[in-house]
């Protein structure tokens, strides 16, 4: 066994110095911190974690040398557990890196300007990937962002940043986000009324389907958070996005059979819909909402669908929704949008925010979308986040 | 959009804790031999924290679901709720979890972790042997899903 974990630990050590190398020399050729400064930290992350995990093989040899049979079984385990971190970043954390072009530089900006706007993802290093829109959100590790290619070179898209981003508030503050997912799913209990005490085959099936209605808003609730951070930064433009992106993507994002909706870690998009448009009424966007809820009832009754969440969503959890999400906003405090960053009168300037800008833009397609693409390449020119 | 979220967060979570059992598990053995002390003082109780917290969040979970199993657990992530599951599934196996963190209790275990005494230590060395077990199980499904299979 001690050859075994030899000729491994050797391996991974060599695996790493090479792969050290082709990033430095990546490095080299690009300069980043010439070419994206808003880069360098991921860049210095990931050298970082090479570094230790190249540490953790070398302790292994070391604790090989000593002979002691004891131990085998332990650095069998570290052994198998380096390698998974160091597969790991080689698939998932290493492509923002090798694949950097410059076009990526307008992702990178909104991700800088996100990630400064709030005190505790400010110093979190971040790198963005080709991919469907998502993010690895633990801020222990350098944070990856996904976003499909052809969304990358264009403005209309990037607020579905705003909800990843939330998944990173999310992990950031996850012990009070937690007490208070766990406070409104005790509520959602309380609503769905006590367990029946009678000890028939009929009480235990709705037992258990009860339960699993409860667990199964934690995962929700994370959702329904994500989409209100998104609007809560990035206002209209956010639902524009969030509508535009989701809503061609076919029935199950109005419609999820009942046997699929326990433990689904999403809820069904046309309920996303319904508390989004909760939320814009909260906000006195009524004409948006009724806009944004009309368009997903019209596509909703061409398709012959009706919105049954079978138990799992009722019009009495609505309040507690709002509520929960009021206090998780409260809680984890993102930057807001202002009155001029959603002013449609007010022109885009070098100096205005992203939000402005993405507002803009969405205000533009929708009015005149033939001229869409040209407006684009001229403020893509000019803006400087 | 992506759900990746949980299984990513449920993957370095095990993996941390892994690193931690690892570390005092080695660090153990090797004072157990009578093996000079490579580690420095802070490291050792650093690690011992790691595991000595995972511990203190999962007990009352344990507990709860022992005692009211038809009840659901609140706050928590499915792949939090499923490694309690597989806790329960572990101590009513003991033939293969005969360590004292299965046959007596959590807070034996991080009694045991903040015990200096060379009796307790062959004890501890079982507790985090089973504990890696059950981990290296529980992280494997997500592991498939970040690495996918060759």
């Amino acid at each position: 066994m001690r050859i075994i974990l030899q000729q491994s630990n050797l391996d991974l050590l060599r695996e790493i110095e090479q792969l050290k190398a082709s990033i430095n020399e990546r490095h080299k050729e690009q300069d980043l911190s010439i070419a994206s400064p808003e880069f360098l930290p991921y860049y210095t992350a990931i050298i970082s974690a090479c570094d230790q995990i190249h540490q953790r093989v070398l302790k292994n040899l070391t604790h090989l040398k000593l002979e002691q049979d004891d131990i085998l079984a332990d650095i069998l385990s570290e052994t198998q557990e380096l390698s998974k971190q160091f597969h790991f970043y080689n698939r998932h954390l290493l492509s923002p890196l090798m694949r950097y072009r410059e076009p990526d530089r307008l992702c990178l900006r909104l991700l800088r300007w996100l990630h400064e706007h709030h005190p505790s993802t400010s110093t979190i290093p971040f790198g963005f990937s080709d991919g469907e829109f998502g993010i690895w959100p633990d801020p222990a590790i350098p944070i990856v962002y996904y976003m499909p290619t052809s969304a990358q070179f264009g403005l209309l898209y990037l607020p579905l940043f705003f909800h990843e981003f939330g998944h990173l508030l999310y992990a950031s503050h996850k012990p009070e986000l937690d007490d208070l997912v766990h406070d409104f799913q005790q509520e959602i209990a309380t609503l769905l009324g006590p367990i029946a005490e009678r000890d028939d085959a009929y009480s235990k099936t709705e037992a258990i389907k009860r339960n699993r209605i409860i667990e199964t808003w934690y995962e929700w609730m994370q959702e329904l958070f994500c989409d209100s951070v998104g609007f809560w930064i990035g206002g209209p433009s956010f639902v524009h996005a969030f509508s535009m992106y989701l809503r061609m993507r076919g029935r199950r994002e109005f419609h999820v059979p009942e046997d699929e909706l326990a433990y689904r870690e999403h809820p069904v998009s046309w309920l996303r819909v319904r508390v989004l448009v909760d939320q814009m009424n909260q906000a006195n966007f009524q004409q948006e909402a009724k806009a944004l809820e009309q368009t997903w009832k019209t596509i909703a009754e061409t398709l012959e669908i009706r919105d049954d969440y079978f138990g799992f969503f009722d019009e009495a959890f609505l309040p507690l929704i709002r509520q929960a999400l009021d206090d998780m906003l409260t809680e984890t405090a993102p930057w807001h949008f202002s009155d001029d960053d959603i002013s449609l009168e007010k022109s885009i300037t070098p100096q205005s925010t992203p939000v402005h800008v993405l507002n803009h833009a969405w205000a533009k397609f929708l009015r005149e979308p033939a001229q869409y693409s040209e407006w684009q390449k001229q403020i893509l020119a000019e803006i400087k986040w | 959009m992506s759900t990746q979220w949980l299984t990513l967060q449920s993957f370095q979570q095990g993996q941390d804790l892994l690193e931690a059992i690892n570390f005092v598990s080695i660090h153990t053995k090797l004072q157990r031999n009578g093996m000079a002390n490579t580690e420095n003082a802070s490291a050792i109780l650093q690690n011992k924290e790691k595991i000595k917290s995972f511990l203190q969040v999962l007990s009352p979970l344990v507990q709860q679901s022992e005692k009211n199993p038809d009840k659901p657990l609140l706050g928590i992530d499915m792949r939090r709720r499923q490694l309690v599951d597989r806790f329960l599934e572990a101590k009513r196996n003991p033939r293969r979890f005969r360590s004292a963190l299965f046959k007596k209790s959590i807070e034996d275990t991080i009694e045991l972790l903040d015990s200096e005494s060379e009796g307790n230590r062959q004890q501890l060395i079982n507790c985090l042997a089973d504990l890696r077990v059950l981990l290296e199980e529980h992280i494997d499904r997500d592991t498939v899903r970040i690495l996918g299979e060759i």
